[in-house]
C-alpha cells in the first residue's frame, strides 16, 4: 500500500493503466496500489500502444500544477482526461466549456494563485544563531500541496540568507548551499522581529484614508492570509479612524501660497526662477 | 528624528503616487551573481506584497528622499507652503531600510521620489546615488523606480538608467494652461523634453544591445562568469520603461481631454502606464484647489477607457462622445466606456459569436480579450452556446443583448440602464 504522493509515481501507474486499457470507471482509489489489486491481471493492450500514449505536450506540464490541488480526487480528474484525450478528444484540452477540463484549469488557477499569494505573503523573522549569524524563519499554510515548488523562487530571490519556510505540509531549508525539503508537519513557532514595527509603521503612513475601499483590498488579500501578515493587525482601526481623519482634511483651514511667499523672500525669489524658465520655454 | 518618525512622513508623502508597479523588469536573481553576496530577484509579473484599506497595493517602499520642497504645486501635500512636518532620509538610511524591508520578504524593492531641494539636478543626484549604492554595494537585484525631475540633465537620466528598471516624471495635468496654473514652477515642455530623453536613452541602448547580440554575444553563449555583465547591461535599457501619472479634477479638463493627452504620451514617448490620480483631500489642502474632491467613479472610468485603447484596439476619440449639446466631453459614469460606446453604436450589433473576427469579439460588452481568444479556439471544435459562454464566466446577462450565439433566438431589444439618483462621489 503506497499512496501516490508525486507527479512522477501517478505518470507512471497512468501509463500501467493506459497500456492495459483499464478504463477510469474502474480505477476507484488511487491511494491503492493497484499494481497488487486485480487491474492489473488483465494482459497489456500492445496494440497500438505508442500512439495512445501520445498526449499534447501541454498536458503534462498542466498536469503538474493540477496534481497540487488539494482534493482527494487529484490523480482521478488527471486519468480521466488522460484517457479521454488517447481515446479520441486529443484536442480536449483547448474545450474550455467542458466540466473535467473546467475542473482541470480552475484547479490549476486556484493552485498558481496560491503559489502567487505565498510569494506574496511569506514573513520572514530575523533569528539570531548560536554561531553569530542571521537565520530567517517564516511560518506559512498553504492552501495547496505547493511548498515543493516554492523552493525555487525562494532560493532566487534569497540566495544570501539562511532562511526557512515552515508550513503545516513539512518545511523547506537553504542554507546557503542546499536546499532541503522535509515533509514533517511544523507547528508555528513563537517569533518576534524588530523590524515588524517599522513595517507597521509604513503599511499605516502608505494608506490614504480618503480612498476607503475594503472589499478591493479583501479580495486581493482574503482574511485567511491575515495572520501570516504583521501590518493586518491595523487594518480595524485604520478603517475606523478614515472618515474622522477625512472630515478633519475637509473642514480644516486652507493654506494660502501667497502667505509664506510674503513672509519668505528667499524662497519667492527661487520659485520666481522656475517660474521664469518655464515662461521662457513656452507652452 | 527617530527613523520611524521619518518613515511615517516620508511614506505619507509619496503615497500620492498612484504607481506602484514592479512588473516588466524582465528575469534576473541571485544565484547568478558573481560574489555571491547578492541578494534579491525580480520575476516578469511583479509581485503585490501587501493591500492597504484603499485598495491599493504594496509592492515597493514607496517613499520621498526628503518632503522638504521649493514648489508651489497647489494639489500636492509636500508643497512649500503646506503645514504637514518636514523630514529628510540620509541615503544610507533608505539604502538600509530597503535591504532590511526587502529581507523580510515585505517588498520588491523601491519607488524613490523627493521633494525638490537646492536644485533639481542636486535632487536628482541624491535619488540616484541611493540606487547605486543598492547596486553597487551591495549587489541589489530587486526593482528600483526612481522618479526624476524636469529637464534633468541628460547624464543624470543615463546614471538612473544606469541602476533603475523604471523611470518616471508626471506629466501632472492634461494641459499647459491647468499646469501653469496649479503647478507655476513646473515646465510643460521640460517634462516632455525629459521623457523625450527617457525614451532615447532607452531605445539607443536597446539597438546597442541588440548589435552586440548579433555580434554573437548570445546569452546562453555566454559563461556563467559574465553573466552578471549580461544582466547589468539588460538594465541599462530600463526594462520597464517610463511611466506617469496625471491628477484629475483639479483642474477644469474633460475626460476626452485627458484621454487624447494620455494617447499622445504613449504614443510619443512608448510610455508603459499612464496613471490617473483623482485629487482628493489631502492634509492643509491649498485655498487653489476645487472644494470637492473628484468622485473617485470618474478615474475609474478612466482607467477602464485607457485599458480598452491599450488592449482593445479603441481609439481615444471613439470612446468620449464628442462635445454637442448632449455630450460634454466626459466619460458616462453611469456606464462603463465599453458598454457606452455599444449603446452608441447599435449597427456594429450583434456579433455573432461563432463566426466574427476576434476584433469584433472584443467589442462585445462582456468579453475580453483572454476569452475573445477562447472562443476563437473553441469554435474550430464546437458551436457555442449562451451556456458555454456562462462556463467562460462571461456575463451573458450583459452582453446577451448584442449577440448571436448557436441556437439563441433574436438577441433581446437592448434596455437601456436607468441612470442612478445620484452620481457615487467619495462621501
Amino acid at each position: 500500500m503506497t499512496p501516490i504522493t508525486r507527479f512522477s509515481e501517478w505518470r507512471s501507474r497512468a501509463r500501467d493503466y493506459l497500456q492495459r486499457a483499464v478504463p477510469p470507471e474502474q480505477i476507484h482509489d488511487w491511494t491503492q496500489d493497484a499494481r497488487q489489486g486485480s487491474l492489473f491481471d488483465s494482459p497489456a493492450v500492445s496494440a497500438e500502444p505508442i500512439n495512445r500514449l501520445t498526449v499534447p505536450r501541454a498536458f503534462v506540464e498542466l498536469a503538474q500544477w493540477a496534481a497540487l490541488y488539494r482534493a482527494e480526487d487529484r490523480w482521478a480528474l488527471l486519468y480521466r482526461i488522460l484517457w479521454r484525450l488517447t481515446h479520441g478528444e486529443p484536442e480536449l484540452l483547448t474545450l474550455v466549456v467542458d466540466d473535467d477540463i473546467h475542473r482541470f484549469h480552475a484547479r490549476i488557477k486556484a493552485v498558481q494563485r496560491d503559489r502567487h499569494k505565498m510569494k506574496a505573503f511569506v514573513r520572514f523573522k530575523q533569528v539570531p544563531q548560536e554561531n553569530g549569524e542571521d537565520c530567517y524563519v517564516a511560518w506559512f499554510e498553504p492552501q495547496h500541496w505547493i511548498l515543493p515548488s516554492m523552493g525555487d523562487f525562494f532560493q532566487r530571490r534569497f540566495a544570501n540568507m539562511h532562511w526557512r519556510i515552515l508550513t503545516p505540509d513539512g518545511s523547506l531549508e537553504w542554507d546557503g548551499q542546499q536546499l532541503r525539503h522535509d515533509p514533517a508537519p511544523c507547528q508555528r513557532p513563537p517569533l518576534e522581529d524588530a523590524m515588524e514595527s517599522a513595517w507597521q509603521t509604513y503599511y499605516r503612513s502608505t494608506f490614504n484614508p480618503a480612498r476607503l475601499k475594503p472589499d478591493a483590498m479583501v479580495k486581493e488579500m482574503p482574511k485567511r492570509y491575515w495572520r501570516h501578515l504583521p501590518e493586518a493587525v491595523q487594518i480595524p482601526d485604520l478603517m475606523r479612524a478614515a472618515q474622522q481623519r477625512v472630515d478633519a482634511m475637509l473642514t480644516a483651514e486652507q493654506t494660502t501660497a501667497d502667505s509664506l511667499r510674503q513672509r519668505s523672500k528667499g524662497l519667492a525669489l527661487q520659485q520666481d526662477r522656475f517660474r521664469q524658465r518655464s515662461d521662457r520655454n513656452g507652452d | 528624528m527617530e527613523l520611524i518618525a521619518k518613515l511615517a512622513i516620508l511614506a505619507d508623502a509619496a503615497k500620492y503616487d498612484a504607481s506602484c508597479a514592479s512588473s516588466g523588469a524582465g528575469g534576473r536573481n541571485a544565484r547568478d551573481s558573481r560574489t555571491g553576496k547578492g541578494m534579491g530577484s525580480t520575476e516578469n509579473m511583479g509581485i503585490c506584497h501587501s493591500y492597504t484599506p484603499d485598495g491599493r497595493c504594496i509592492s515597493l517602499l514607496k517613499i520621498l528622499l526628503t518632503n522638504f520642497c521649493l514648489f508651489e504645486c497647489s494639489y500636492c501635500v509636500n508643497r512649500s507652503s503646506s503645514g504637514v512636518p518636514r523630514a529628510r532620509l540620509s541615503v544610507d538610511e533608505v539604502v538600509q531600510l530597503t535591504l532590511d524591508f526587502y529581507r523580510r520578504n515585505y517588498i520588491e524593492g523601491l519607488f524613490l521620489s523627493s521633494g525638490i531641494i537646492q536644485s533639481p539636478d542636486y535632487t536628482m543626484e541624491q535619488v540616484i546615488e541611493v540606487a547605486r549604492r543598492l547596486r553597487e554595494q551591495h549587489d541589489f537585484r530587486g526593482y528600483i523606480h526612481l522618479k526624476t525631475i524636469p529637464d534633468a540633465d541628460p547624464l543624470l537620466i543615463e546614471a538612473a538608467g544606469r541602476y533603475a528598471d523604471r523611470i518616471s516624471i508626471n506629466v501632472e495635468l492634461p494641459t499647459a494652461t491647468g499646469l501653469k496654473q496649479l503647478a507655476p514652477e513646473k515646465d510643460w515642455q521640460g517634462i516632455r523634453r525629459t521623457m523625450q530623453r527617457i525614451r532615447t536613452h532607452r531605445d539607443s541602448t536597446m539597438a546597442r544591445l541588440q548589435q552586440d547580440r548579433r555580434d554573437g554575444q548570445r546569452i546562453h553563449n555566454l559563461r556563467p562568469r559574465s553573466r552578471r555583465d549580461q544582466t547589468l547591461q539588460q538594465r541599462l535599457a530600463l526594462p520597464a520603461g517610463q511611466s506617469t501619472q496625471m491628477i484629475v479634477g483639479a483642474d477644469t479638463a474633460d475626460d476626452r481631454t485627458i484621454l487624447t493627452t494620455a494617447a499622445d504620451l504613449y504614443q510619443r514617448f512608448d510610455m508603459r502606464r499612464v496613471y490617473y490620480s483623482a485629487f482628493s483631500p489631502i492634509p492643509d489642502a491649498s485655498s487653489r484647489l476645487p472644494l470637492q474632491p473628484a468622485p473617485l467613479l470618474r478615474e475609474h472610468r478612466l482607467y477602464q477607457a485607457d485599458w480598452l485603447m491599450r488592449f482593445y484596439g479603441y481609439d481615444s476619440g471613439e470612446l468620449v462622445a464628442p462635445a454637442s449639446p448632449a455630450g460634454d466631453g466626459m466619460l458616462d459614469l453611469d456606464v462603463d466606456p465599453k458598454l457606452a460606446w455599444a449603446l452608441r453604436n447599435p449597427d456594429f450589433f450583434p456579433v455573432d459569436i461563432n463566426r466574427a473576427s476576434r476584433d469584433a469579439l472584443l467589442r462585445v460588452p462582456g468579453i475580453g480579450p483572454r476569452n475573445a481568444d477562447r472562443i476563437v479556439v473553441m469554435r474550430r471544435q464546437i458551436r457555442l452556446r449562451l451556456a458555454d459562454l456562462r462556463k467562460l464566466r462571461v456575463p451573458v446577462q450583459r452582453c446577451e443583448a448584442f449577440i448571436v450565439a448557436h441556437g439563441s433566438v433574436r438577441p433581446p431589444p437592448v434596455v437601456l440602464p436607468q441612470p442612478r439618483v445620484t452620481q457615487l462621489s467619495l462621501f
